[in-house]
């Protein structure tokens, strides 16, 4: 059996620092399947540190491959991600990964779900509890904390997610179509929460969506890939005068932007070229 | 939403009435027929036999069921190990999954006789003949349980940098639990089964070891029917026992967070 090799971090302290200061860099990545595939081809992209960077594209655009590759979850075919400098697989401690859905162990409670990563990290059951209580107390979910999975809506298993991915403070999020699954409201829902979040901890964030009005409303900068294979198409900065809130969604600046991405997403859906 | 307890009580109602009058038909037709005794014993000679024979009953079916039990424990302790080893060497799944099947196709009755031969008459046959027919079910279902677990859940715990061991205690073995659960409520019917079929073949014949198998043949050679009757009642009795049992251990394990164990409460 293997031993961990990592020590129980020491990254942890820095890691409270308001702002990230971790930025990703992509050069040149392609990904091609074992089965012959190609799915991304020569992406290069930098994301600032606090930056909220969205990728949206049409489905087999190798959006998620893409997020997979920075968490060092599948290997790269040619090119280079760096962390911060790091290789993926040595940043994974400053590093945390959403799913599409909320990824919860049903025989935990909510408490013990969130404390899981802290656990798998080898901290203290006492540092365990107030990390766990403090992450749940965050997202407005201390009150289910005994409770168990099945218990809770599907927007609550998300909010519970992010309680375990934001318990282990840290500075990368990677967020692969986190709320595809939930109602439309709920969605929006969580989206000014994660904004709200975001305003007291600004995490260097990826964020992998198919929805062009969660992008606009939660990114610094929106990038557009086209299919088959996955190339960027367009990058789209996004900026408001108006403040990010629920009301930035009844601005005209928010809707012009919608439709301005909606557009540049348009172009990049061609019907699949038969070979 | 549970029942409202009136209905719970006419369906009670109607389990104990229909079995009154099935007793009633079968004394009817013992009567009308005249069917001797020694071919269809009455009812009522049936729950005199039980009362009487009481002491032989207890004795039997206190011999079946611990061997029985030992050979359902036995292949729970076997077929969870083996289940263990098949989920983190997939190269030995590979190369011997298919002789578990072999031992779900190899009629029981068929090797039994070679069991006695080895190990001679008694428990330590009606277990083992129990252990054979319960390891398979127990293996397929565990294995199955520790191998699907969620591709996310996976990659969760790579993301945390989690070693094999703590992927296995944290996430693989729970998540095998209510698998383990299915292939183990399968077990604990056919053990039972398994049991009797074996002592009819491998059970002790001496004075006061007989278990139920044994003594069904020993009455049917006797021709005491209605004991008979009796010792079927109690083996009945035992193979509901072993299912209330287990369903009681599910629930108590799984009934937090399981779909299985659940009522319908959260609708």
């Amino acid at each position: 059996m293997h031993r961990r090799s990592l020590p129980a971090s020491s990254m942890r302290q820095t890691a409270e620092l308001p702002a990230s200061r971790s930025h990703i860099e992509l050069r040149e990545v392609s990904k091609t399947y074992p089965n012959g595939t190609h799915v991304l081809d020569r992406i290069s992209l930098n994301i600032h540190p606090s930056e909220l960077v969205s990728i949206i594209g049409p489905s087999g655009c190798g959006k998620s491959t893409l997020l997979k590759l920075v968490a060092g979850l599948s290997p790269l075919s040619s090119g280079k991600i760096a962390i911060d400098g790091m290789d993926p697989m040595n940043a994974r401690e400053i590093m945390a990964f959403m799913f599409q859905d909320a990824t919860l162990l049903p025989w935990r409670t909510v408490q013990r779900n969130v404390e899981l990563s802290l656990e798998l990290h080898g901290e203290s059951r006492a540092h365990r509890k107030e990390k766990a209580t403090a992450a749940l107390a965050l997202v407005g979910l201390g009150n289910v904390a005994a409770q168990y999975p099945r218990q809770l809506s599907g927007g609550m298993k998300m909010r519970v997610s992010i309680a375990r991915a934001l318990s282990g403070r840290p500075k990368v999020l990677l967020m692969d179509e986190p709320f595809a699954a939930l109602d439309e409201m709920t969605r929006d829902r969580l989206n000014e929460e994660l904004l709200r979040l975001r305003a007291e901890n600004r995490w260097t964030t990826l964020f992998v969506t198919h929805s062009v009005a969660e992008a606009v409303f939660l990114s610094d900068r929106v990038i557009v890939l086209s299919a088959h294979p996955g190339r960027i198409a367009h990058e789209i900065p996004i900026r408001f005068d108006a403040p990010r809130n629920a009301d930035l969604r009844l601005c005209a600046e928010y809707e012009q932007m919608v439709l301005e991405v909606t557009h540049k997403l348009r172009s990049v859906f061609q019907p699949p070229t038969r070979t | 939403m549970e029942l409202p307890s009136r209905y719970r009580l006419i369906d009670l109602l109607s389990v104990v009435l229909i079995f009154c009058a099935l007793c009633a038909i079968w004394e009817a037709i013992i009567l009308v027929l005249r069917i001797p005794r020694f071919i269809l014993p009455s009812p009522w000679a049936v729950v005199l036999a039980v009362f009487n024979r009481r002491e032989s009953l207890l004795n039997a079916l206190r011999i079946t069921s611990s061997a029985v039990l030992l050979g359902l424990l036995a292949s729970v302790v076997a077929g969870m190990i083996i289940a263990i080893v098949f989920a983190q060497f997939h190269w030995i799944r590979r190369m011997l999954y298919p002789y578990t099947i072999l031992l779900q196709t190899v009629p029981i009755v068929a090797i039994s006789p070679l069991i006695v031969m080895w190990a001679g008459p008694g428990t330590v046959s009606v277990s083992l003949i129990t252990f054979i027919i319960c390891l398979a079910p127990i293996i397929a279902n565990a294995t199955q349980g520790l191998i699907s677990v969620d591709k996310n859940l996976v990659s969760l715990f790579a993301m945390h940098n989690a070693s094999r061991s703590q992927t296995f205690w944290k996430l693989r073995l729970p998540h095998a639990v209510p698998s383990l659960f299915v292939g183990l409520r399968i077990s604990s019917g056919i053990s039972v089964i398994g049991g009797i079929t074996g002592e009819l073949f491998a059970g002790s014949s001496r004075v006061g070891e007989g278990g139920i198998g044994y003594s069904i043949m020993y009455a049917s050679t006797q021709l005491q029917t209605d004991y008979l009757f009796a010792l079927v009642f109690v083996a009945t009795a035992l193979g509901f026992a072993f299912f209330f049992l287990v369903s009681f251990l599910e629930w108590y394990f799984l009934h937090h967070w399981h779909e299985s164990a659940l009522s319908q409460e959260n609708d």
